[in-house]
């Protein structure tokens, strides 16, 4: 599934690439639950049900954080920005919102419900065997490498490394930004018990208001200029 | 002086109670007509708040045609159990059901009703427990002229499961018997609205292995306490002491004072092992896999010192009739002291640091709650009792071994929930942690073992011990060389039916949690129907089953 996601995302007019991001990612979540309704296994609609809830609590936050990177850089693009920006206090709310989003995201405790190991026994998960299943763990693990690379690109274009140009020192970067995503992301899963949604809900209503805070500062911060 | 409980019984039914017999310290056998038996246990267990241990059935019809069957209730405060006895008639074969008067009731009933053949009328349900959909109507296992020839039907046959009215409106989720989070074969039916738990339904009879049978009539009384240690993979010094202090009560015997205090040892490392492992087993539960890690992480250091002291990490073999089958010696009494204190550092900041993580306590707080008076109704044992604010710990209530020399707290919490029996347990390895230290420092000189000579025949005793689960029974009546009838009740057996009331209108996603914080041990709780498939055993190969697929 994701394989395919970096596939349309790779060859996206990358103009609109923010865009066909946020519908990609949201893609993700109905192709789980529609995989879970298909089988008629009750742990495998509870788990697709429980992606859908899921995705509507995160995309909201997601779309928010997103849309602030948008207007910090001026451009839709995913490609290396031109835009400038500056170390403000949206541009920290917005990266912090987007990093939170991306546990949830990416379906990694705690958030993890759809799969839920203790209490769905892997929930949609349950139907694929073999390579099946292989791809769908794959595409987990892609899910979270696109998003932190697309995390990179934002970065990017406010750390003094973009100056430079160095192929090197960019890949360096790059890199810097997966290990440093992963362990946060791990350190999260490590650190926490699975949340059941209504504490996710609450969770993510949070995010959001950070989400939207930091894009409320960066729409003044534009006006003001 | 006689105990204030039996005057208050025999004062009120002094007409009805054919005879009184004492056969230990704490124990008392009242004999009734089963015309009574509703009247009496209806004051006994409501009125004066007794809690139900068991009830045993016994075919006794070779020695007086008749049936037996014994309710035991104990009185944790006033150190007291009564057996109230009754007679079934060979050709009568029925009893009046006390389940609506005493809901914990329902299993040992129709455990009975399919063991013994004998009818409980009025029971409001009635449907099989522990044998299989297709076991014939008219055989019963534990009769004594059961033959173990008799093969499975391997007829179709559907478990009349208990579903609501409006069944269609929700949605059906099996719990088992093969599920991630329950780690024995049970069956729970969740009907659910979204993901709110509505009505449940419990099923359990997965797991014959015929160990009471085995014991009655393959097995001699010092064979038993290793099949018996075989009852529970975690808690079966538990179980090997509960039988062994039937049988020395039996003989109206006492093991050497060095015994006692290291029998305490083992059964207070095997509860640390037990509480460890549960700790680690509800982390997972809520998905902080962190917390099972390191759990175990300790658990092991426990299961080392219990290689060191018997050579086994598990299934000691130590505790038998007449004493204990090895002595500690300075050397390993010292190892064994500086692990323990390195073991309670480490397991003092795995706590403080572990259970004060938010989202772990999110998760355990305010979910399956148990109140005070259910917990009473239902008579559940141990850390869930404990956690409702049930004071009962049969160490310091029914004070045996070298318990009464030791100091120890009873943790008690009132919150009643999932949180509350996590603190419990977790204050409960602290304190033995304690009393092992207290055992070792103060062992007395002398023998471990002294051979039982005699054990009179047709002598009704009980074993009863806390485990790290709840309170242990072993009934048994006496036989020639082995035990006549040999019943275990394992504290899950009582807590087990608490559950549907513990998962009522709770969330989906707690119900592992739920039905984990009773510390569920199916292999305890079912154990009594021996199956005998010799001859009649298919064994599944590979090609069989491609050609199935």
């Amino acid at each position: 599934m994701f394989t395919t996601f970096s596939t349309i995302i790779s060859k996206a007019p990358l103009e609109e690439g923010g865009i066909i991001f946020i519908e990609l990612a949201v893609l993700s979540a109905f192709i789980i639950a529609f995989a879970g309704n298909v089988s008629r296994n009750p742990y495998s609609l509870v788990g697709g049900s429980r992606e859908v809830i899921l995705a509507f609590l995160i995309e909201p936050a997601i779309i928010a954080s997103v849309l602030n990177m948008v207007l910090l850089n001026n451009t839709l693009s995913l490609e290396v920005t031109s835009g400038k920006s500056s170390l403000e206090i949206s541009w920290l709310l917005g990266i912090f919102s987007y990093l939170l989003c991306l546990i949830g995201e990416c379906g990694r405790v705690p958030f993890d419900f759809a799969e839920a190991e203790s209490e769905l026994t892997g929930g949609t998960m349950i139907e694929f065997s073999g390579y099946q299943l292989a791809m769908m763990k794959f595409s987990q693990h892609l899910k979270l490498l696109a998003l932190l690379s697309i995390l990179n690109l934002y970065l990017t274009s406010i750390l003094p490394i973009q100056i430079s140009q160095d192929p090197l020192i960019y890949v360096i970067s790059y890199l810097s930004v997966l290990i440093l995503g992963t362990i946060f992301v791990s350190l999260a899963e490590s650190l926490n018990a699975r949340y059941r949604l209504k504490e996710a809900s609450k969770f993510y209503a949070f995010v959001f208001i950070l989400a939207l805070t930091a894009l409320i500062f960066t729409i003044l911060g534009i006006a003001a200029r | 002086m006689e105990n204030e409980i039996i005057c208050k019984i025999i004062e009120k039914f002094h007409e009805k109670i054919l005879k009184t017999h004492k056969i230990s310290s704490e124990t008392t056998i009242f004999e009734i007509n089963k015309e009574h038996l509703s009247e009496i246990i209806d004051y006994s267990y409501n009125s004066l708040n007794g809690c139900f241990l068991t009830m045993t059935g016994t075919d006794y019809l070779k020695i007086n045609s008749n049936f037996l069957l014994d309710y035991m209730l104990g009185w944790y405060s006033n150190k007291q159990i009564i057996i109230f006895r009754t007679k079934i008639h060979r050709d009568e074969e029925t009893f009046t059901s006390i389940t609506n008067i005493v809901p914990c009731a329902d299993w040992y009933e129709r455990e009975v009703k399919e063991s013994l053949g004998l009818n409980p009328l009025g029971h409001p349900n009635p449907r099989k427990l522990l044998l299989s959909d297709d076991w014939p109507d008219n055989i019963f296992p534990l009769r004594k002229n059961y033959k173990n020839e008799i093969p499975p039907l391997n007829k179709e046959a559907n478990y009349p499961f208990d579903s609501p009215e409006n069944a269609e409106i929700f949605n059906i989720i099996p719990y088992g018997p093969y599920h991630f989070a329950i780690h024995e074969p049970i069956y729970f039916r969740f009907y659910t609205e979204g993901e709110k738990i509505s009505k449940i339904d419990l099923r359990v009879g997965f797991n014959y292995r015929g160990l009471e049978k085995i014991a009655e009539t393959r097995m001699t009384y010092s064979t038993i306490p290793f099949l018996a240690e075989r009852i529970c993979g975690i808690c079966g010094s538990v179980h090997a002491e509960a039988y062994t202090q039937a049988v020395e009560k039996a003989a109206s015997f006492e093991a050497p004072e060095r015994a006692k205090w290291i029998r305490v040892v083992f059964l207070e490392i095997e509860r640390i092992h037990s509480h460890l492992l549960w700790l680690g087993v509800a982390s997972h539960m809520v998905g902080f896999d962190s917390g099972l890690m390191q759990f175990w992480r300790v658990r092991d250091r426990i299961m080392f010192l219990a290689e060191i002291l018997t050579g086994n990490r598990k299934l000691y073999g130590i505790i038998v009739p007449g004493g204990v089958r090895r002595d500690i010696n300075n050397r390993k009494k010292e190892h064994v002291l500086k692990e323990l204190s390195e073991i309670s550092i480490e397991y003092t900041e795995l706590t403080t640091a572990l259970l004060n993580l938010t989202t772990l306590k999110t998760r355990l707080k305010g979910i399956g709650f148990l109140s005070q008076g259910e917990a009473k109704k239902f008579s559940v044992m141990g850390p869930v009792a404990r956690a409702s604010n049930v004071s009962i710990d049969s160490r310091r209530d029914y004070t045996y071994e070298a318990y009464s020399n030791l100091e120890f707290n009873l943790p008690l919490r009132s919150e009643g929930d999932v949180l509350a029996r996590t603190l419990v347990r977790v204050n409960e390895v602290t304190e033995s942690l304690s009393i092992i230290k207290q055992a070792l420092e103060g062992l007395p000189d002398g023998p471990v073992y002294e051979p039982i000579e005699y054990i009179p025949p047709d002598t009704t005793s009980v074993g009863i011990v806390e485990g790290p689960r709840g309170t242990d029974v072993h009934y048994i009546i006496t036989g020639e060389n082995t035990v006549y009838r040999w019943r275990v009740r394992a504290p899950t057996y009582a807590n087990l039916p608490a559950t549907p009331i513990m998962l009522k209108d709770q969330n989906l996603a707690d119900a592992p949690v739920i039905i984990g914080s009773i510390d569920p041990c199916i292999s305890c709780a079912e154990r009594f129907i021996v199956i005998d498939n010799k001859n009649r055993e298919k064994i599944y190969n590979k090609k069989i089953l491609e050609d199935k697929i």
